[in-house]
């Protein structure tokens, strides 16, 4: 890998030299941003929020820095920073068909026997009346899925007696999901701009048994050619994700598509998204690990619903887990929220390392992106431009009622605008940045856009800290995030990071910069350690290795913050204390801003004459905001 | 529950059932016997008819795609997909007979959309002439107007690093021996502090550069001579020496570079250009009597008269 590196980064290098000539602005890779994960009224639930409006069209003019509609409040909106990329990734069940029996253009035409014929008429009136109500979350709320019967017993949840697969009352739906398909994948075309905007053709399989999430999206840098040879495979055909694969697989085979498929919101996995077994609850084989790495290189750090990295019962020494947590289910009725290992991506990781060390091959190595989720169409990971979840929330007065989805209560509020993929990439096409995703030359934000690079390797120059020219040094001389380091030539040389994080040009400064380090014992246990490797101005570490809080300037009266606490840069070359050269391990870095405000101070503050001049924060959520970058994890392995 | 039995009673498809039902059993008791050979119950079969089945039910009209499509198929699913092509075909043909298509706003609407889609398919077919194109451009090009952009090198200080009157000092020095050695745009790196974000900026817009630089000094940059080292201007981050080589107005791009935009906005247009004027050619057709409960209002779509 590390080899491969090197002569591909040679040869981009050169490619550049001659096509830059003396005018050199470019890297061997340039930095592109991104959302992934963005549903629109094609998707069901999107629909039943009251997105009625927003298209694949909207969400690719808003994510080029267009104005466009708001689907709810029906203001003119903006992004403020154009993204580079998107993948517009509605739901596979039911692809357009909420829109289409409301818009009476639906292909439910299928010859049924009368009484079926007579359900599915009772059916979309019901489906045209709530939704003419504006109540149709009430119809998204039946279709919830409802808690498992003794998990204890039965493992999985797909088998759980719980487990019911909605009535299939509307009769086939693969006509209307065609035209809606072909609908997407047509947008998809008309809106990709090679070396200036790439549109991703996509899609999400939604598999939520008995309300633990394993959704993935799934992504494919072919155009329509191959994309309409096929239909989005929904959960509907299968929730185990082996048959996804299995789907993949011969899709690809069959029409030349490439996919990758990427697992979001394992914090509300109820423990099975990272688990050590497979669903079935069956034992990882050596097959299992390579499939699921053949087609998940990714998976999703944050998003709207909540950051996923880690919890405090599962990293207590760590002061900064606990970050916008989403403890609620998505099911129909109320669940306590429990903390599992299978729910969290630090320990995720872990849990690779010690499979490999079991079975020989790491099931989950895989670098990390953020994105939004959104079901508004917009993409909005700006806390101070924030559109809501879903349509209906976008709102103050709204996010403190309109967005309860079934049994949990969680509110508007609840959730921040969260979730941006950074990509390393050589151009902004289909192919580079596929690529890219699947070196895993990748990384996570909260939503700004900090600039992180970061290099493993043993022979960094000590002037690289400094160097203009990091990337060829770090290229050079190491492998990037996302890579994988072998056999340490001499035992008592430790790895070395180079690390270099730029705060948002348009945002806050950075507060400091951590590595985040997995080992695995002889006696193949995981164990973590954060290190705090760069922070702004003169504080010190204290005997415990933690350093003094930044500051806060946010005004809890104004909503404003200013950038006289934090750095604009951090830079350093790190060098791991505690290096075993015998020990299989992972690092990642996290890049911790300086606090901002939140969107609820924000609404706080907008709504502060209609609360007879008080500032109310929100108590589901915090005033303030500790944004953060997370970078794909470089593995070592002896 | 949003509806009522009063709104059900209204419902067309309710009529449809009760129609539909009444219709079948008297086609049951009607039903002649020994007719099931003749004319109207022979389908012909013919890889020109599954091909354009195909282009239907996949909504792509191309016949190259459908061939391409029917070629990939197992046998298995080959005789699946005609099974499905005579279930649907006889089932189609026994309600016409039936007249079941008649009086239904849903058949009705599914007609109507059919339409639309059968002529945005022929809107593909249409030859495009060079010509065409670029007579196209010429009454748009503003649409394919291009952002302007800049292309610079600078050398910074860095305010973090130098106090405030020796930063000036620095820069008004530095400027001297940048001008006097008439300094080439490479070689600027070897020169001041590093910058946290770019050295050089290579066609960027006023968005980028302001977004790097701050607003105030993109103004000044874009107005600066070209191939002279110029300032010091101030930024959030210090003080930047500057070397403009490239300054591109917005412009209008070269039909080559916008081709493939305007091609996909041509055909976009005359898609839509068609079907109306199809539209048109069809509503010429037909003479609208108005009933004198409508004489107040004036359709404002022409159509025969």
């Amino acid at each position: 890998m590390q080899n491969f590196m090197k002569k591909k980064v040679l040869f981009v290098g050169c490619v550049l030299a001659a096509l830059c000539g003396s005018l050199r602005a470019n890297e061997a890779t340039q930095l592109y941003w991104g959302d992934t994960h963005l549903h629109t009224s094609y998707s069901f639930d999107a629909f039943l929020s009251q997105n009625y409006s927003a298209t694949p069209d909207t969400a690719y003019r808003w994510a080029k820095g267009q104005p466009v509609i708001h689907p709810y409040t029906h203001a003119k909106v903006r992004i403020g920073t154009p993204l580079d990329f998107l993948v517009v990734s509605d739901h596979a069940e039911a692809l357009g068909v909420m829109r289409a029996v409301v818009n009476q253009t639906d292909q439910l035409d299928e010859e049924l026997p009368i009484h079926q014929a007579f359900m599915r008429w009772f059916a979309k009136q019901h489906i045209r009346s709530k939704v003419s109500d504006n109540e149709g979350m009430d119809i998204f709320n039946e279709l919830l899925p409802v808690k498992a019967l003794n998990p204890e017993v039965t493992k999985d949840p797909v088998r759980n007696p719980a487990n019911q697969i909605p009535n299939p009352v509307l009769g086939d739906l693969s006509k209307t999901r065609t035209s809606a398909w072909h609908d997407v994948v047509d947008a998809a075309e008309r809106h990709y701009r090679p070396g200036k905007f790439t549109s991703f053709i996509g899609w999400e399989w939604s598999s939520t048994p008995t309300g633990a999430n394993l959704h993935r999206v799934v992504v494919s840098p072919n155009g329509s050619m191959q994309a309409k040879q096929y239909l989005p495979f929904g959960s509907d055909q299968s929730q185990y994700p082996e048959d996804l694969w299995s789907w993949l697989d011969e899709t690809s085979e069959r029409t030349g598509s490439e996919f990758i498929a990427i697992p979001h919101n394992s914090n509300v996995s109820k423990g099975y998204m990272f688990a050590e077994t497979t669903l079935r609850g069956e034992p990882m084989d050596v097959q299992y690990a390579r499939t699921r790495m053949r087609w998940e290189p990714l998976v999703e750090m944050t998003q709207i619903k909540g950051d996923s990295e880690t919890h405090s019962q599962l990293s207590p020494q760590d002061p900064f887990s606990d970050f916008e947590n989403y403890p609620f289910y998505l099911q129909a009725d109320p669940e306590a929220y429990r903390v599992a290992k299978g729910d969290y991506i630090r320990s995720g990781l872990r849990t690779g390392l010690e499979v490999e060390g079991k079975i020989g091959v790491n099931p989950y190595k895989f670098g990390l992106i953020g994105s939004t989720d959104s079901h508004t169409g917009i993409s909005s990971a700006e806390e101070d431009n924030f559109w809501g979840k879903f349509a209906h929330d976008s709102t103050p007065e709204n996010k403190r009622t309109d967005s309860m989805i079934g049994g949990t209560k969680a509110t508007g509020w609840n959730m921040s605008a969260a979730g941006l993929a950074a990509v390393w990439a050589e151009e902004n096409t289909r192919e580079s940045l596929f690529s890219a995703f699947k070196r895993r030359e990748v990384y996570a934000t909260t939503g700004p856009r900090i600039r992180v690079r970061v290099f493993a390797g043993w022979g960094f120059p000590a002037h690289a800290i400094d160097a203009e020219n990091i990337a060829e040094l770090g290229y050079t001389h190491g492998v990037p995030m996302g890579g994988d380091l072998t056999q340490a030539q001499a035992t008592d040389q430790p790895i070395q990071l180079l690390i270099r994080a730029v705060k948002d040009p348009k945002g806050a400064n950075l507060d400091r910069v951590q590595v985040v380090k997995s080992w695995l014992n002889e006696k193949g246990q995981s164990f973590e350690r954060i290190f705090n490797v760069a922070w702004s101005g003169d504080r010190s570490m204290d005997a415990q290795a933690l350093l003094p809080s930044v500051g806060d300037t946010v005004d809890r009266e104004t909503g404003q913050y200013t950038n006289t606490v934090g750095a604009i840069e951090l830079s350093t070359l790190w060098q791991d204390p505690s290096f075993d050269a015998g020990q299989r391990a992972f690092y990642y870095v996290r890049v911790l801003q300086i606090p901002t405000p939140r969107h609820s101070l924000y609404d706080a503050v907008a709504s502060k004459e209609i609360n007879r001049g008080k500032i109310e924060i929100p108590s589901e959520g915090p005033a303030i905001i500790q944004e953060r970058a997370y970078t794909s994890p470089i593995w070592y392995s002896p | 529950m949003g509806w009522s039995w009063r709104r059900l009673s209204r419902e067309p498809l309710i009529h449809f059932l009760l129609i539909a039902s009444a219709l079948f059993g008297g086609a049951e008791m009607v039903r002649l016997k020994g007719d099931s050979l003749d004319q109207a119950h022979t389908l012909t079969l013919s890889e020109d008819l599954i091909l354009e089945y195909i282009q239907y039910k996949k909504k792509t009209f191309n016949l190259g795609f459908a061939g391409a499509y029917w070629r990939g198929l197992s046998p298995a699913e080959k005789s699946s997909l005609i099974d499905d092509y005579i279930r649907e075909e006889v089932l189609f043909r026994e309600a016409i007979k039936l007249g079941l298509e008649k009086n239904d706003q849903i058949i009705r609407r599914r007609l109507i959309q059919k339409l639309d889609y059968v002529t945005r398919g022929f809107a593909d077919d249409i030859d495009v002439s060079l010509e065409d194109l670029k007579t196209y451009f010429q009454q748009h090009q503003e649409s394919y107007r291009l952002e302007p952009s800049i292309t610079f090198t600078h050398v910074f200080f860095d305010a973090r690093k130098h106090s405030s009157e020796r930063i000036n000092v620095l820069a008004l020095q530095t400027l001297q021996h940048l001008s006097e050695k008439s300094e080439a745009f490479e070689k600027s790196s070897g020169y001041g502090d590093r910058f946290p974000f770019h050295r050089n900026y290579v066609e960027r817009t006023p968005q980028l550069v302001a977004s790097h630089l701050g607003g105030a000094i993109v103004e000044k940059v874009f107005k600066l001579p070209l191939n002279t080292w110029s300032g010091p201007f101030e930024s959030p981050y210090g003080l930047h020496l500057v070397l403009v080589v490239k300054n591109i107005a917005s412009r209008l791009p070269a039909f080559h570079d916008a081709a493939p935009m305007i091609l996909e906005d041509y055909r976009r247009e005359n898609m839509d250009r068609l079907s109306r004027k199809r539209l048109q050619e069809l509503m010429a057709r037909y003479q609208i009597e108005m009933d004198v409960s409508l004489l107040s209002v004036s359709p404002s779509l022409t159509y025969a008269k």
